[in-house]
Parts: C-alpha cells; structure tokens; sequence
C-alpha cells in the first residue's frame, strides 16, 4: 500500500513538472495526491465500491484545493488537476480504443467502466464547486473569486 | 486605436492565454465578463469554445466593440497562469490602468514564451522519464519495466520534438510517437530487458492519453458548455484511437 501511494504522488508531481509547476507547489501537490490515493484506498476497501471512493476523494480534493486557492491566490484547476492525474481513467480510454481497432468482445466493458470512472470524476468535481460556491456566498469575508 | 479596443485588446489577450494556459471556459468567460465590467463596459457577451473566444461589449458611449481570438494550439502552464490570474485580480480590484495592465502582461509574455533551449529540452525528457517510470510502476510493472518506459519515454519525446513543428496534424504525431513507443516497447521486450509489454506500454501511454481532456468534456457537457464539451471529447476520441492505431501498428510490425 505503501509502494502504491508513493507512486501516486511521485505520479501526481510529475504532471505537475509537466504542467510547468515549481517549487513548493509540487511538493504540496505530492503530499495532497498521496492523501488522496489512501483514502481512495481505505475507502474502497471498506464500501467494496472503487467508484464511490473515487467520487469520494475527488470532490474532498476539489474542497482541498479550493481551500489551498483562497490562501495561495490562483485557480481551483492549477491544484485539482496534477492532484487528481493517478485518478483519471487513461489506460482505460487506451483499452476502449484498444478494443475497437482491434475488435474485441469486451469493448462494452471497457466503456462502461471507462462512464464509471469519468463520470465519478466530472460529477465529483461539480459537487466540489457547488460545496465551495456555497461557502463563498456564505462567508462573505472569503477573499472574492469571480 | 481607441482606448475601449485597447482595453478589449489586452482583455482578450490575457483570455486567450490563460485558456492556452489550460483554464476551464466557464472560468475565462467569467473573468472576461467582470474585467469588461471593470472597465466600464456594459452589456457583454462572451461566447468561448475550445478554438475561439469572441467578445462583444457595449462602451459607455453607446459604441459597440467586438474583438475575437483564434486558438490552434495548447500549452498547459500552470505557473504562467498563476500570473496571469494575479493580473486579472489586480486589474479588477484595483482597476488598474490598461496601458499599465497591457505592459505587464507583455512583460509577462516574454517571460514565459516558450524556448525550445537545451535546457528546457532536458527538464522535458527528464520529465517524461519520470512520469513513465513512476506509472509503470504504479499500474504493476518491475523496476525493469520502468526503465524500459523511460527508455520508449526517450523515444516519444523526441519524436514530439521532431514532427510538431513540421506536421501540424495532431492524428498523425500522436500515431507516430505510438508506433515509435510500441516499437521499442516490444523490441526491448524480445531482448529481455523488461518482464511484460503491457506495463512497459501503460507507463507510455499516460504521457499521449487525453485522460484529462475526456474528463473536462464531461465536465463541460454537464455544466452547460455544450459545444465545448462535444468539441473536446471528439478531439480527445481522436487522439485516444491515433494512441490506440499506433500501438496496434507497433505489435504488427
């Protein structure tokens, strides 16, 4: 387990690399995502759901990182993204059109898991900006987003 | 120029480069609205999709401005859109000067134009390795399959490097760097340096998949941005089967 969340977050720092993050920024990035993937684990061992814990965790990132945006000053995506990359379903858009061009009997699948998955995701996502406009509207002394 | 095309002007161009950057259109849209609103304009209208901002403002005057913007390609910053946001906040809340907002942000611009120099061309291959090994790693593969990506990582780099500039068809570079990736991939697991094809593969495929982008479709479908949304996921399905051809071509061959 141990091994696993490591590399989540080593994962999630080299997107933030890529995305052309420095400093201190990757490190909190590191930290938050390996948060992120031991409560995805935990929660998905205790409910035997995968997708529950993955829209689980991404609307608690999405509320993190509108919590670390109001202190650092940018927007909600420059954290929730690089966060949430060991989350998002890339091999399984591979296998889906893995299983189109190469005709096989399990496509059907493969897309359902791979509506599960974004589908967790995006609908985690909204929940998060719906939970932190709530916020913002009723806490008015929130440094003002537009 | 008149001064509300100026103020347009720099307006746009800040939009244009924090969508560039790899903000959400929900968020530019609003940010143009209210930096409009900041400088005294009334009744605008903002239409963004994932290849084209359009702004229509109304001056104090009565004069109508419309000004739009064309967008051919991404690259995502986040940095440089950490910048650009504080510059939107200051030009909002301390209604700051345009001629004062347009220098900075020129200032800013060369600050974070994209120079291909050895330097960065380094941080970049670096980058890929990292990101190959960690996800092989991640998704079961061995210590040696992690070095097999980074190995087929290498490859794929430099290929992006070499074709986009001369070939402006993403189908055909995303196919290539595939075909290059699987290649090697497969080579490298005939001469026994990796334990299986597939970790070697995945740990590659999350550098070319737009996992993200079919993500953000989703999202925008759901959240109103219709065109937006359809726009992206075509463009991510695209680009996920030129992945998938590729590979495929690569165990062919």
């Amino acid at each position: 387990m141990i091994k696993e969340i490591l590399l989540a977050a080593a994962g999630a720092m080299g997107y933030a690399m890529l995305f052309g993050m420095k400093g201190k920024d990757i490190s909190l990035i590191g930290i938050n995502s390996a948060f992120a993937w031991y409560l995805y684990l935990q929660i998905a061992e205790g409910t035997d759901n995968t997708i529950f814990a993955m829209f689980f965790v991404t609307v608690l990132v999405g509320l993190v990182s509108g919590i670390l945006t109001i202190f650092i000053k940018c927007p909600l995506t420059v954290f929730a993204t690089p966060i949430l990359m060991p989350f998002v379903p890339g091999s399984t858009l591979y296998y889906v059109m893995y299983d189109i061009v190469n005709k096989r009997e399990q496509l059907w699948i493969d897309v359902r898991w791979l509506f599960q998955q974004v589908g967790a995701i995006t609908f985690g996502i909204l929940a998060a900006e719906i939970v932190l406009t709530w916020i913002r509207l009723c806490y008015s002394r929130f440094p003002k987003r537009w | 120029m008149k001064k509300e095309e100026a103020v347009l002007d720099t307006i746009l161009t800040i939009s244009y480069d924090m969508l560039r950057a790899g903000l959400e259109i929900g968020t530019v849209e609003r940010a143009i609205e209210r930096m409009c609103i900041a400088y005294q304009m009334e009744e605008v209208h903002v239409l963004t999709i994932t290849s084209s901002i359009l702004v229509s403002a109304r001056a104090q005057d009565g004069a109508i401005y419309t000004q739009t913007r064309r967008i051919r390609d991404y690259h995502t910053d986040f940095t440089y859109l950490k910048e650009l946001d504080g510059l939107v906040r200051r030009m909002i809340d301390e209604r700051m000067d345009y001629k004062i907002a347009a220098a900075e942000l020129k200032k800013l611009r060369e600050q974070f134009v994209r120079q291909v120099t050895v330097r960065t061309a380094l941080r970049e291959y670096f980058v890929y390795c990292f990101i190959s090994f960690t996800f092989s790693l991640f998704f079961g593969g061995s210590i040696w399959d992690g070095i097999s990506s980074c190995i087929c990582a290498v490859l794929i780099c430099s290929i992006l490097y070499l074709l986009k500039p001369a070939v402006k068809n993403k189908f055909l570079v995303n196919m290539a760097a595939s075909v290059a990736g699987g290649a090697a991939a497969v080579i490298l697991f005939r001469c026994g340096l990796s334990d299986s094809v597939d970790k070697v593969i995945i740990g590659n495929i999350m550098l070319l998949i737009p996992g993200l982008a079919t993500v953000n479709a989703f999202r925008d479908l759901i959240g109103g941005d219709t065109i937006s949304g359809l726009l992206r996921l075509a463009e991510a399905l695209v680009a996920a089967a030129a992945i998938a051809i590729g590979f495929s071509m690569a165990f062919i061959i």
